[in-house]
């Protein structure tokens, strides 16, 4: 059985709506509202791909992805972000690719498939 | 030859150089003081040329020689007190006394050829007492004045306190001839040492000017630093103003700063601002003619303006134009009563602080428009930040209705109200976001005006533009050549081509085919993108490539848009050195045409590095 697929976001609209696309896709889905939950979310869940909103309170996705890197953790990781320059962000943290906010549910799914792992 | 002989030649070959020099002077730039200047060194020649002549003929001893000679010495220091008047007036008694006491003086020794005893001891004590006078006026002025000036000054100064001494012990010596022998000698020596100190004090070589400069120049330099950090060109000006009247010794001077838009030169007085045209007043002719000039007497040189010299008692004038490079920033003036004793050296000064003022004010310029540049960066970066910040907080909420939206109406019976009710949703808030996009995009672009280019193949580009559109796009076709490289930017090219066949699928019945071509021009390419659809009125045509145009047959429940979406095209095309245009009939259709530099231009016109090398191969 693999792991889900864990939607970090601190928006909680967008946490419900992601997981709601992507259940309906047939996914098991986790959420995490910043970077450190989803960091202790990682670390319980095992998830196989890791879908990453940039700002964030208490940690940040940057700070997210740093942190995973310390842990050695090599997860599959997708940025989905409302910033301008969502690629940028993708590569600057290592990420496989992206999703720019907003996003049809035909584009996140597809996305997701391609990159989660399993 | 003796020693005594030897020295006596040296001095006399002085004499008669500084006779060359001051006549030279008194040709080149007459004045008054030039004048007496040249008078006294006249005196002195025709005495020594007289006292050389007598001797080679056999003269010497003859009466007439001896009343050249009297005539001759007893004018030395009046002269010298004429010319201690010509730059720092004397009381007019003092002046009076001395003209009429010499007048005496000279009438004794005309009509009594051999005038000695009493009489004479009392004309040497006056001949001595005005050159003690002339003397401690010349180290007055030395006082007052800096620089070359100064020591100019201290030297006429010894030379007239010598030169007083040596006509008493002459007299003492001719009154008493059998008094001592030294007198003879000491005074051979004194005279060398005043004829030294005139050497020095009125054709000064240049070696010692420099040196006696220096000491001026590093102040000035040192106060160019602090003066650049005043606030504005007026407390530059007013501090330069003080400099130049300290340093020159003159009675005032004035910084006019030039304004540009209007034209004239600014003064700011005690009595207020005074514009100054260039041409007008030896100012406005000096900033004219970008030369140093200098007037001795303005009222003469200026006539136009003589009654306010006469007024205000200004009759020396110095200009020197404040010029940085091809930067005209302004003019110095320097002014007084009377000319300067030693103008060459003022004209030096006042030359020196105009370039230092140029320095200085064109400093302070520079380094207010750097401070303007950072000003306006700090407020496009602030701009953007903001910017950023709204998009952020505008998608955001845009994403979860857009997922919301979709999941209902996945989850709506098709053809139910409320699935159209949701499809609604969907439509409206895709179309929120791209009129977000826009204009974001439009406020980006005004700041930005230069494609970031990178090599690549406009026809793939275009391919690339249109493939990422979805279904509909089948009804656009692309041809033309089968390739047009140069340096694009890509993402701005997705958006002209996407944004120009939107509109051609947006403005065309369904079944009706869009066709984009893409060829090479030359160092240009260009894009046609062409529909069969409702064309655009003449009177829209040349308002179409402006910030929120609508088209006047469209109806804005069917065609959705800010309109801004051809700004945003014409924008693209002007960032790639190139234009838009557009030709269309009602009914028939339309063709915009995007004409864009290949290469990016430099400032020579032609391609650049990576360009030309691209061209060739």
């Amino acid at each position: 059985m693999s792991g889900p697929v864990l939607v970090v976001d601190d928006d909680p609209a967008i946490r419900d709506a992601v997981r709601d696309v992507l259940e309906a896709a047939g996914m098991r889905v986790a959420t995490a509202q910043d970077g450190a939950d989803a960091l202790e979310q990682v670390l319980a869940e095992a998830p196989r791909l890791v879908l990453l909103d940039m700002r964030m309170p208490v940690m940040d996705g940057w700070r997210f992805a740093q942190a995973l890197r310390e842990r050695d953790l090599a997860l599959p990781v997708v940025v989905m972000t409302a910033a301008a320059d969502a690629r940028r962000w993708a590569e600057e943290i290592g990420a496989l690719g992206f999703v720019a906010k907003p996003f049809a549910v035909s584009e996140l799914v597809s996305t997701v498939e391609r990159y989660a792992a399993g | 030859m003796s020693a005594q002989e030897f020295l006596s030649y040296v001095s006399q070959a002085i004499f008669l150089a500084l006779f060359v020099v001051a006549s030279v002077r008194l040709f080149r730039r007459p004045s008054w003081a030039a004048l007496d200047t040249f008078l006294f060194f006249a005196v002195i020649a025709v005495i020594l040329v007289a006292g050389d002549v007598a001797d080679i003929v056999g003269f010497a001893g003859h009466p007439t020689l001896s009343v050249v000679n009297w005539v001759g010495i007893s004018a030395l220091p009046f002269l010298l007190l004429r010319l201690v008047d010509d730059f720092r007036p004397q009381p007019m008694w003092v002046m009076a006394l001395a003209t009429l006491a010499w007048a005496g003086v000279a009438l004794v020794g005309i009509l009594t050829p051999q005038p000695w005893g009493l009489v004479s001891l009392v004309v040497v004590a006056f001949v001595f007492a005005l050159g003690i006078y002339a003397s401690l006026g010349f180290l007055r002025e030395a006082r007052r004045s800096s620089g070359v000036t100064q020591h100019r000054m201290q030297a006429v100064a010894v030379g007239s306190g010598l030169l007083a001494v040596v006509l008493l012990l002459a007299g003492v010596n001719v009154v008493f001839p059998d008094a001592t022998p030294v007198i003879g000698v000491v005074n051979q020596v004194l005279s060398l040492a005043l004829v030294l100190a005139y050497f020095v004090g009125f054709a000064p070589p240049a070696f010692l000017r420099r040196s006696w400069q220096e000491p001026t120049l590093r102040a000035l330099l040192a106060e160019a630093a602090q003066l650049v950090q005043l606030p504005d060109p007026r407390s530059i000006a007013r501090r330069i103003e003080e400099r130049a009247v300290a340093v020159t010794g003159a009675d005032g001077a004035g910084v006019g700063i030039w304004d540009e838009q209007a034209g004239v030169l600014v003064f700011e007085g005690a009595n207020g601002e005074r514009l100054i045209p260039p041409g007008d007043f030896i100012a406005g002719r000096s900033f004219q003619a970008q030369a140093p000039m200098f007037s001795g007497r303005a009222e003469r040189d200026a006539p136009e303006h003589a009654a306010e010299y006469r007024a205000t008692g200004i009759h020396a004038i110095a200009a020197s134009p404040i010029t940085s490079g091809d930067h005209r920033l302004g003019l110095l003036v320097v002014y007084a009563a009377r000319p300067p004793l030693f103008t060459d050296d003022v004209l030096g000064l006042v030359g020196l602080i105009a370039e230092q003022a140029a320095l200085v004010l064109r400093s302070h310029q520079l380094l207010r428009e750097a401070a303007q540049v950072r000003a306006m960066a700090e407020m496009t970066r602030l701009k953007d930040d903001f910017l950023s910040v709204v998009a952020h907080d505008v998608r955001t909420p845009l994403t979860t209705i857009l997922l919301n939206a979709e999941l209902l109406e996945q989850t709506m019976d098709g053809g139910s109200s409320n699935a159209r009710r949701a499809s609604s949703l969907r439509t409206e808030a895709l179309r929120l976001k791209q009129l977000v996009e826009d204009y974001l995009d439009v406020v980006r672009a005004d700041e930005r005006r230069a494609a970031r280019r990178e090599p690549a193949d406009l026809v793939v580009l275009v391919r690339e533009a249109i493939d990422s559109m979805g279904e509909d796009v089948r009804r656009a076709t692309v041809d033309g050549d089968p390739s047009v490289d140069g340096g694009y930017d890509a993402p701005r090219i997705h958006q002209l081509v996407q944004n120009l066949v939107s509109n051609a699928l947006k403005y065309s019945e369904p079944d009706e085919p869009v066709q984009v071509t893409v060829r090479a021009d030359g160092a240009d390419a260009i894009i046609d993108v062409t529909d069969h659809g409702i064309g655009i009125p003449d009177d829209d045509q040349a308002m179409l490539f402006e910030r929120f145009h609508r088209g006047q047959n469209t109806d804005d429940r069917r065609y959705g848009g800010l309109g801004l979406g051809l700004y945003i095209c014409k924008q693209i095309a002007e960032e790639h050195g190139g234009s838009i245009t557009v030709t269309s009939r009602i009914g028939v259709g339309s063709t915009f045409t995007v004409r864009l530099r290949r290469w990016a231009v430099t400032d020579e016109g032609a391609p650049d590095a990576v360009g030309a090398d691209e061209i060739a191969s």
